[in-house]
């Protein structure tokens, strides 16, 4: 049987797992502001950045694997200040992956994922966010 | 007593050379339909209409390099956007991989990818969505060499 995810509760799922689930309470611990400092990507706007450092989402493809299975890409934008260096960044990251792996996500529709995958991009920064460095941490959802 | 391997080497190595040949066809044709897939994008605003001109997808393999596209490629973004074509790829032949690269031949392909959280990107998004079937691409390929 195809798995028909529901891409919108499995985006919301994968958000809340940092904004408000218990298993994310210690990297809103190591973010600028708690909770305030996660959002979506699309909510990204240079005037008003949130308390550094801060997470951003967005959701990316959703391909079909051989007609058998779907793999769901998700990007978490870590950013920080440029005078923090990447140090708390690259803390973040481990942060988030105990996260994710403290407790398997609850599947929209067709049972659990299958696996999930998470990996750190390259560091880079971003002159049309002020300046602000940052890391883009992939997380891969399979069904 | 010695055995004399010289013939099951050589049939190996041509095997090797057809599988490869199969692959990097096969392939091609995934690498087609990712470059039209990557070139219909609207991730962003085409201000000089260079990261479109120069998006290529290509096959690199001991069959060929790749470097007749990429460098065309690098050209047309010249053509648009003068002084910012750049060949962004640089991969070398090895005998045991055949790589489809996704490119856009510019020196800003690299920030449209990451800027305001990828607003932007399409390259490593499109690769994300058909890398999938690359598999099937390229045993389709081999299949099709094998049974000639």
């Amino acid at each position: 049987m195809i798995p028909t995810p529901n891409i919108a509760v499995l985006t919301a799922t994968v958000y809340s797992r940092l904004k408000t689930d218990t298993e994310g309470a210690s990297v809103r611990a190591a973010l600028g502001a708690g909770a305030s400092s996660i959002l979506h990507a699309g909510d990204l706007d240079a005037a008003t950045l949130p308390a550094r450092p801060f997470v951003a989402l967005r959701r990316g493809p959703v391909p079909t694997v051989n007609r058998s299975e779907w793999r769901a890409y998700f990007t978490w934008w870590l950013y920080d200040s440029p005078e923090q260096g990447y140090y708390r960044l690259d803390s973040l990251i481990r942060l988030i992956g105990q996260a994710y792996a403290a407790r398997d996500l609850s599947a929209p529709v067709d049972g659990a994922p299958s696996w999930i995958e998470l990996s750190a991009g390259q560091q880079g920064q971003d002159a049309k966010l002020n300046s602000l460095l940052f890391v883009p941490l992939t997380l891969v959802v399979s069904f | 007593m010695t055995t004399d391997f010289s013939q099951p080497y050589t049939w190996l190595d041509s095997v090797e050379q057809r599988v490869t040949r199969g692959a990097h066809h096969g392939l091609s044709t995934g690498a087609n339909v990712i470059a039209q897939a990557a070139q219909q994008t609207g991730a962003y605003n085409d201000d000089t209409g260079a990261t479109r001109a120069s998006t290529v997808a290509v096959v690199i393999s001991t069959i060929d390099d790749g470097s007749g596209t990429l460098s065309a490629a690098a050209s047309a973004a010249d053509a648009h956007n003068p002084g910012h074509g750049q060949n962004n790829v640089s991969i070398s032949p090895s005998a045991d991989r055949v790589v489809v690269a996704l490119t856009s031949q510019t020196d800003y392909a690299g920030f449209l990818e990451t800027t305001r959280a990828g607003r932007n990107a399409f390259i490593q998004p499109t690769m994300q969505q058909f890398q999938g079937q690359l598999g099937q691409y390229a045993a389709s390929g081999v299949k099709q060499e094998i049974e000639a």
